[in-house]
């Protein structure tokens, strides 16, 4: 009688050698998939970007307007109104930053709820990764950015405020910002596919999250209890850090950097973890 | 005809479930939780910080004057303290990073204490969800967290260092095994008691082998080496001294014994629903470090909120993962729900225990303190209480304020005194020779408010006193 053969048995010729051949295959092929996976993000931004503004009128100004209106109308009521001070850097600039980099990662989140309930169509015909939608929609808003950065950029000239060689650091918390933005990116993209009320949800928080950021008011004058509770927020810990680099040559709140480092690190895995959790459920609810 | 067969379904759990991104997820959650309340704490002046002011003091001196520098905390070299010599790595990254590098450095290396669980829960053929329990069994455990959530010790780092020594050892790789072993030396003297057990544990699940007269030998030489070249007085932090056994305090001892216990009692009698009996010798060793620590003459080695009670976790959780395997049964849903709750609450009765504590009393001075700091020098020497010395950074220029004699104040040294707080270490006496100096023209005032007092000694002080 012939002996039966497992296919996951290892063959007698097999050794270390075989071994690490093999896992050295293995990583060949999961970095070349990676390239492709990575290949689809990039093409799925752009076309975002694309549609989203080729039908207009105005085009890609709409990645400037929206940005320069919104700190118009805040400049007004905080920096007129209010007389909200933020010296020795002017309002108008300090509210600028704050919208800008906080416009990022609301729209970047804002845009990834509905990245997989809104492409049912593109799910149900071709095998991709669905990770690959919220990235690509964060991604899109970070083209988005960029053009915003240039205006703020422009109104930092014209109101000749000083900016420090630290700013050259920016990529590095943006590297930051952009893991956290996908983290959270992700857990709403899938939290939304089973309820949808997870889209209406998002805009509201996404509001409280703004008032309780440093957006709008530097966090320097406060109490250093309250501060210190403002600063515990990720987001908050980034826009402070962002500010400081620039206008202040150095981090002010170094300690709170690393909350911002590990709460990032975590809300990234996080929303992996669950995004895999209820990938499968898609098919099921779409 | 077609045969019909029943395949049994052979329940073999795939690597993904054990070390996924769920895994990773539960790792970084601790790491963001403890450091977020570690950076509160200290931002609000609660960290007791005595420890964390040795540690900063001791590698910003390693920066400036190499490996003979001094400590102010304690007489003799660093070394000669402590024996860490795995601390001098940290030199470096500390001196550019700041407080918060020892910070995280401390939670992330406790947190990835919980890849060696699920490795020895893998390795005892726990079912993944089994071993995620056990993985935060040990995150949330009293013992860890109460060992990094104020201060930085080195001895804390050496609880995943033992973990991964028992997985080694489970997997019979001696190479290994004498790896973590000599890396657990160099957490300090405060771990040899652990290396002995980790070596004791080796004795008791291999016998006589290769790998455990490794072990043996290098714990002996480690001792050695402690004892005759470092000459640091291990044997009194390891064998309580006779005569002074602190009997008068058995209740406390006796709810700190429940307290460390507890937790892995309660699982093991989720196993022991199945009317069977199954004693895991290994309950041995923790109970051995438990008396010691327990029964030992010094008031902050039988806290607790010790440091040196983080190592024992490691061992308790050991038998569980014995008493599971060798019952090999399931927990229902609703006895794993049971279990999460049980762990959360006892989370938050240390939270709430913690905040009472009286010890760690919160000051009420935390604006105008911050404030007074910005008048320190960062040239001149600082005297400070415990739960400032944190916030002087990384520097070597720090004393502890307990260690004031007025006569030794370095010319130009400056004090930081909050009048309406006292860090519970600090003598009466001290505060009575800082009033005297205060009274004295040795010392000009550079900040005062609320309370808070930031004196400078003039530069003829030390003159006056050595006359």
């Amino acid at each position: 009688m012939s002996k039966s053969i497992r296919l996951d048995e290892p063959s007698p010729e097999s050794g270390p050698v075989k071994i690490r051949v093999r896992w050295m295959e293995r990583w060949h092929k999961s970095f070349h998939q990676l390239g492709i996976w990575a290949e689809l993000t990039r093409n799925l931004a752009v076309r975002d970007v694309e549609t989203r503004y080729k039908h207009s009128m105005l085009g890609l100004y709409w990645a400037i307007i929206n940005p320069l209106v919104t700190a118009a109308i805040f400049g007004f009521v905080f920096g007129v109104i209010f007389h909200a001070s933020s010296k020795p850097i002017p309002y108008v600039v300090f509210m600028l930053t704050g919208i800008t980099f906080w416009n990022f990662f609301a729209n970047g989140v804002m845009s990834a709820v509905g990245s997989i309930s809104g492409n049912a169509a593109l799910l149900a015909k071709i095998y991709f990764p669905r990770i690959v939608l919220p990235t690509a929609s964060v991604l899109a808003r970070f083209i988005d950015f960029m053009f915003s950065l240039l205006v703020l950029i422009v109104f930092i000239f014209i109101y000749h405020t000083p900016i420090y060689w630290s700013s050259l650091w920016i990529p590095v918390i943006l590297v930051l910002q952009v893991f956290f933005t996908l983290g959270i990116g992700y857990l709403v993209a899938a939290l939304n596919v089973l309820y949808r009320d997870v889209n209406q949800l998002v805009g509201l928080v996404l509001l409280v999250w703004m008032y309780f950021s440093p957006v709008m008011y530097p966090v320097t004058h406060l109490k250093p209890s309250l501060r210190s509770i403002l600063l515990m927020n990720p987001m908050g810990s980034l826009l402070q850090m962002e500010r400081d680099v620039i206008f202040t040559g150095h981090l002010q709140y170094p300690l709170f950097a690393w909350v911002a480092l590990t709460w990032t690190v975590f809300v990234f895995f996080a929303g992996i973890s669950l995004f895999r959790r209820i990938e499968p459920l898609f098919a099921e609810v779409m | 005809m077609t045969e019909s067969i029943w395949i049994r379904p052979q329940t073999e759990y795939r690597d993904e479930q054990y070390f996924g991104v769920g895994m990773w997820s539960r790792v970084f959650a601790y790491l963001a939780i403890v450091v977020s309340a570690q950076v509160l704490r200290w931002s609000l002046y609660v960290s007791h910080g005595f420890d964390l002011g040795f540690y900063q003091q001791a590698l910003a001196a390693w920066v400036e004057n190499g490996f003979q520098a001094q400590s102010t905390y304690f007489p003799g070299g660093i070394l000669q303290h402590n024996g860490a010599w795995l601390m001098t790595l940290l030199a470096y990254p500390a001196a550019v990073f700041g407080t918060g590098f020892l910070f995280v450095t401390e939670s992330l290396a406790v947190a990835l204490g919980y890849i060696p669980i699920i490795k020895m829960a893998k390795i005892a053929k726990l079912p993944p969800s089994q071993a995620a329990l056990l993985g935060v069994l040990y995150l949330l455990n009293p013992l860890v967290i109460a060992g990094n959530l104020y201060d930085f010790h080195m001895s804390v780092l050496a609880a995943p260092l033992l973990l991964w020594g028992m997985v080694s050892l489970l997997e019979s790789k001696m190479v290994p095994f004498a790896g973590f072993l000599v890396l657990l030396t160099g957490m300090g003297n405060h771990v040899s008691l652990a290396a002995i057990l980790l070596v004791t544990l080796a004795l008791m699940m291999k016998g006589i082998k290769p790998l455990t007269l490794v072990g043996i030998v290098l714990v002996g030489l480690w001792i050695l080496v402690l004892q005759h070249y470092l000459r640091t007085p291990i044997m009194s932090w390891m064998f309580p001294p006779k005569g002074q056994l602190q009997v008068h305090e058995s209740l406390r001892v006796l709810l700190y014994g429940a307290w460390s216990v507890a937790p892995f009692v309660l699982t093991l009698f989720m196993f022991l629903k199945t009317r069977r009996l199954y004693l895991s010798p290994y309950w041995l060793l923790p109970l051995i470090g438990l008396a010691i620590h327990i029964l030992s003459a010094s008031p902050a080695q039988t806290s607790p909120f010790d440091q040196k009670s983080t190592l024992l976790v490691p061992f308790l959780i050991w038998p569980v993962i014995d008493t599971a395997k060798h019952l090999g049964m399931s927990w229902s849903k609703r006895e794993h729900f049971m279990m999460k709750l049980a762990l959360i609450g006892m989370l938050g009765v240390m939270t709430l225990d913690f905040y009472h504590s009286a010890w760690r009393v919160r000051p009420q001075n935390t604006q105008v303190l911050t404030e007074a700091l910005g008048h320190v020098s960062n040239h001149d020497w600082v005297y400070a209480q415990n739960n400032v010395l944190p916030h002087l950074g990384i520097t070597a220029q720090e004393i502890p304020l307990s260690r004031l004699k007025p006569k030794t104040i370095p010319p130009g040294a400056e004090i930081v005194w909050d009048t309406q707080f006292s860090d519970k270490t600090t003598p009466a006496f001290v505060y009575a020779d800082v009033k005297n100096l205060l009274h004295s023209h040795d010392v000009r005032v550079i900040f005062q408010k609320s309370g808070v007092l930031v004196l400078q000694l003039r530069s003829h002080h030390a003159q006056n006193h050595g006359a």
